[in-house]
């Protein structure tokens, strides 16, 4: 019973966050059962609600107790409340009971605080970005795209790359002719079916600061890798950076960045200037060639 | 984007919907439907012919291009078939007039009240329109609607890295009986769109539209013509949807962060429509066979879009199975809305097969 109680209250917490839109819920479904009685409410919408509520809140922590159901489901489980359709129809129904226009506008603008305090604002530089395209999708990881695309024979060929987890889930989205050493949440599972324990250790190297790159170009040659790329605002060999136009990380980035280096020839690695001005790490004794910088990306071809 | 792009995109999404949703609508409700009804009802009947054409075709490996093809058939008959049924709809429909000249008749605060929600409502269209918000499960999503484009395959490929497998796998075996990443592949192929830019760029527009149609709908149930206290209702649920990002489930996040991935479809539109029309059935005083034919219909809807469907729509179901069936105090009446429920469970079994015995 106990361990009901708490699911319930993780479920809520799950769902709600910092909000309190639940809450508004509640009155809304209290306002229709005892002040605001029209059987159109009650009937349509008020005797739903009250047994999706009952359902959603505690079908799923007793199901726990047989069954793992995965969080994901418990929460969007939510969804069947519709609540700011509820909460919406709540205000509507309480304005219209207020007969004065004027006080009718005053009202209407009160609300207006309430429902800022019960929520969250999100509209952020980290959550939209201007879009440098029409894909919106990064413009730099297109152009390694394009890049790696026009260098093939045919346009039916495919062409394999090694990517930084962080723009892993790009270049599929964008030609399903790029294949890839491993993609998005490589390291969650969803390469289950093709598990293959090397392949998330590359990700796991790649995600750090100095990635074994022997390590890492096995994997790569063993899956017929043709391209690599670094970034240069995480990756640093011979602990130089090479980001030159002043690259800033990503404020949603997670991951590990500890430098988990096995190879002491990797902090030595020197730079060299490409003819267009560009600096970059010199990997010809790991069989990597540059072939370009784009942005704050460096492409390496394996030779 | 090109100029044929948008002229298809104003002809599939403006033209063929609401045209096709007349069907729907004039057998629903013969007196009271609107335009929005129409458009609503449309993307209905576009969900239901996707789900009953590509869950076959992905079982018998059909090229995507055979789907696309059908799935065109298939709506111009229905859309021929709609013209010729309802030609006394749009008259019907042009002498209730339109919601704006309503408004325009209206006090000044209904004005004032209705042309900040519209403003609202036209902000977060801009919003995701002009701006960029990234989801990584799109590598998923995308890609398996990429592959149908590009190689003319139905989930061979694993989307995450581009292996090819032959047949659906890992967490792709949910999009045997719930296939909108292929539904993304189709209306690129049908607007002549790589399909990021029509999930990104296209499909935001068109699809906040239409859950504010879906929810004007429900709005106009309860308040009919009370033009103020929907255009209340409407301001009120623009601004709480814009505050709405307590965390990744709710409706702000859902609606105005991955609108174009298919749960957020099912939340946004597709649930509501349900909800809408168990409200309209609840308040009929028969229930006809047509009525459940509706219901088992728009749960295949919410079932194409995400797996989470089979559970969630499930649960609405039962609750209005049980109201309907303790105010009609009608044994039957309650069997009879429950047993739409079996939609719920060819699918859950055609998944359960696909993942078990069909393709390890």
């Amino acid at each position: 019973m106990k361990q009901i109680i708490l699911d319930v209250i993780h479920l809520n917490n799950d769902y709600t966050g910092n909000g309190m839109y639940m809450g508004l819920y509640f009155c809304a479904l209290l306002f229709f059962g005892f002040y605001y009685k029209k059987s159109k409410f009650t009937d349509t919408l008020l005797k739903p609600m009250v047994l999706l509520v009952v359902a959603v809140y505690f079908a799923f922590p007793v199901l726990n107790c047989f069954y793992q159901v995965d969080s994901d489901i418990t929460a969007r489980a939510f969804w069947v409340l519709m609540t700011p359709v509820v909460v919406a129809l709540f205000g509507a129904c309480f304005l219209e009971g207020i007969k004065d226009s004027r006080k009718q506008t005053l009202a209407l603008l009160l609300l207006v605080p309430v429902i800022f305090f019960c929520g969250v604002f999100k509209f952020s530089n980290a959550m939209y970005e201007p879009s440098e395209n029409i894909y919106k999708l990064p413009q730099d990881v297109l152009n390694i795209c394009d890049y790696v695309l026009s260098e093939r024979s045919s346009d039916t060929e495919d062409v394999n790359i090694v990517v930084p987890y962080e723009i892993a889930h790009v270049p599929r989205q964008y030609s399903s002719y790029i294949n890839m050493l491993f993609g998005e949440n490589a390291t969650y599972g969803r390469i289950a079916y093709e598990w293959d324990e090397n392949k998330v250790k590359a990700c796991d190297e790649m995600i750090t600061a100095v990635p074994d790159l022997n390590f890492v170009n096995e994997v790569a040659r063993e899956n017929n890798m043709q391209y690599i790329v670094f970034n240069s605002v995480y990756h640093e060999f011979g602990n130089t950076s090479v980001n030159q136009k002043g690259y800033t990380e990503d404020v949603n980035f997670v991951g590990d960045r500890t430098p988990n280096i096995t190879d002491d020839n990797l902090l030595k690695i020197g730079t060299k200037s490409a003819d267009d001005g560009n600096i970059y790490w010199n990997l010809a004794d790991y069989n990597l060639e540059y072939v370009d910088t784009f942005g704050q990306y460096l492409l390496y071809r394996y030779i | 984007m090109s100029a044929l792009s948008v002229l298809l995109i104003i002809i599939w999404s403006f033209i063929v919907l609401p045209i096709v949703g007349m069907l729907l609508v004039k057998g629903f409700d013969k007196d009271d439907f609107s335009i929005a009804e129409c458009y609503a009802f449309g993307f209905v009947i576009m969900c239901i012919v996707f789900e009953v054409l590509a869950t076959p075709m992905i079982f018998l490996s059909v090229p995507f291009h055979v789907l696309k093809n059908t799935f065109i058939a298939v709506m111009i008959i229905l859309a021929a078939l709609s013209l010729v049924r309802s030609k006394d709809t749009i008259k019907q429909i042009k002498a209730k007039g339109c919601i704006v000249a309503k408004i325009c008749k209206s006090d000044t605060l209904t004005k004032v009240t209705c042309i900040f929600a519209a403003l609202v409502i036209l902000f977060q269209i801009a919003l995701l329109v002009v701006f960029r918000h990234i989801d990584t499960d799109d590598a998923r999503f995308i890609a398996e609607a990429v592959e149908a484009v590009e190689r003319d395959t139905m989930l061979k490929y694993h989307p995450i890295t581009g292996r090819f497998f032959d047949y659906p796998i890992g967490e792709t075996f949910k999009e045997v009986a719930s296939p909108y990443p292929l539904c993304i592949a189709l209306l690129s192929s049908l607007f002549r769109l790589q399909p990021a830019v029509c999930a990104h760029s296209v499909m935001p527009a068109l699809l906040i539209l239409l859950s504010y149609t879906v929810f004007y709908l429900i709005g106009r149930f309860f308040f009919e013509d009370n033009i103020k206290s929907i255009g209340q209702y409407m301001l009120i649920l623009a601004l709480i949807i814009c505050f709405s990002f307590e965390s990744i489930y709710t409706y702000g996040y859902t609606l105005l962060g991955i609108i174009w991935q298919g749960r957020s479809v099912m939340c946004m539109i597709l649930i509501p429509m349900l909800l809408y029309v168990f409200m309209k059935v609840t308040r009929l005083e028969t229930i006809e066979l047509k009525h459940y034919l509706l219901l088992a219909g728009l749960l295949l809807a919410n079932i194409m879009t995400s797996g989470m469907g089979i559970v969630l729509t499930a649960m609405i179901c039962f609750a209005y199975a049980l109201v309907n069936g303790f105010i009609r105090k009608s044994f039957p009446v309650f069997i009879k809305i429950f047993s739409c429920l079996s939609v719920n469970v060819i699918m859950l079994v055609i998944m359960k097969w696909a993942q078990a015995h069909c393709w390890k």
